[in-house]
């Protein structure tokens, strides 16, 4: 059964949709069918991380949302970037899309100002998954709480929410996983993002997972060379070896074995 | 003192009169609507075109006995759109419309004349 991941934070800045974009690489890289949807529709970054400029974007999630094309129409299959960008030949196998949301200020004005159909975004979400029969479809959020991320908590079979050893964070996550826990969401992961070297990590991810009760799937490193990619490209295939992406690719096993499980579960009841 | 959710509803609008719910009013519903709810949200089918009342019960796990009077309680009360005639009726979940924002439109409507100014 096709499963649908929510990435979270409570806060800007967690490095969201650059970890969406490698674990959701490294999924596809295993030869599994995965979309990205970027609902972060007031601030998107997604694109980014694939090549995408405004000069490559004729179609985004918000044409969508206007009624003004298929959902289909917006997903832009990471092959096509592939053949015309040679820095990024590694996605040319991979049967992973990409649905942005639109980088032209005047489109970001008018969703502002006017807003959208909530109920079709998520009957959008269900047309990628039945069109592309995906496995995964991975939705990177706004950060907070707001329409589309209450829709996205509300339907995932898995909730990642990401945080930084900060105290703000550490508050504003502890509402997250409350609203998620009201939504009886099946499984919700924490990811502790941007660990100074000067934290003890085993000793800080048995504080988080005391504190909230939910399961820490991985702790990832401060890390200056993941900084210096500056979000120019998928950092964990660039550099397979490097300890960021060894995080990353442990991470991306952990969500395949935990959902196939869970399916399996389902499948028993 | 208002709790949370009670903030956070009210961040989201209770003043909104456009109609539709948001997934945290289907939280706080009771226990047999809130399942019903949250499952018709998941569901593909239900989802897209809506469902009938004799799917639901064929498709969704431990379905309430008396799923029918609480679909039609919740469709006369707005959590559910009711399309089609009976007995083919479908339902799906009335999310309610993203609300556009007063203090976004002049902010990013300047921005975006200045920057396109032939949009």
């Amino acid at each position: 059964m096709p499963s649908i991941i929510s990435v979270h934070s409570f806060r800007g800045g967690t490095g969201k949709s650059n970890l969406t974009a490698n674990i959701a690489t490294q999924i596809a890289a295993r030869g599994f069918r995965v979309a990205i949807v970027d609902t972060d529709i007031q601030s998107p970054g997604l694109h980014v991380l694939f090549g995408f400029h405004e000069g490559t974007l004729d179609a985004s999630l918000n044409e969508y949302l206007w009624g003004q094309i298929e959902i289909e129409e917006a997903a832009y299959p990471v092959q096509a970037i592939a053949a015309r960008d040679q820095e990024r030949a590694f996605l040319y196998d991979l049967n992973l899309w990409i649905v942005p949301a639109s980088i032209r200020t005047s489109e970001i004005a008018r969703v502002l100002r006017e807003g959208y159909n909530v109920g079709t975004l998520n009957d959008g979400f269900n047309r990628l998954i039945n069109s592309f029969q995906l496995d995964y479809l991975f939705i990177d959020t706004h950060p907070g709480l707001n329409e589309e991320t209450l829709l996205s908590v509300a339907i995932s079979n898995l909730m990642i929410i990401l945080l930084r050893p900060d105290q703000q964070d550490f508050q504003g996550t502890a509402v997250t996983i409350d609203v998620a826990r009201k939504l009886e969401v099946p499984d919700i992961r924490l990811i502790l993002n941007k660990i100074p070297s000067r934290y003890d990590s085993d000793a800080l991810i048995a504080d988080v997972e005391a504190t909230y009760q939910a399961q820490v799937m991985g702790a990832l490193p401060l890390s200056e060379d993941v900084a210096m990619n500056g979000s120019n490209n998928i950092f964990s295939v660039l550099y397979p070896d490097h300890p960021w992406s060894r995080a990353v690719q442990s991470m991306s096993d952990t969500i395949v074995t935990t959902l196939a499980r869970s399916d399996r579960g389902q499948q028993h009841r | 003192m208002p709790g949370i959710f009670d903030r956070l509803q009210a961040e989201l609008g209770d003043d909104d009169n456009s109609g539709g719910v948001t997934p945290l009013d289907i939280a706080d519903l009771p226990e047999a609507e809130r399942r019903i709810m949250l499952w018709m949200l998941r569901d593909r089918m239900a989802t897209g075109d809506g469902i009938t009342i004799g799917t639901l019960n064929e498709r969704m796990p431990s379905a309430p006995g008396d799923i029918l009077a609480i679909i039609e309680r919740l469709a006369r009360d707005g959590w559910l759109i009711s399309l089609g005639e009976p007995p083919n009726t479908r339902y799906k979940v009335n999310l309610r419309r993203k609300r556009g924002g007063a203090t976004g439109f002049g902010l990013w409507s300047i921005v975006a004349d200045r920057l396109n100014p032939n949009d």
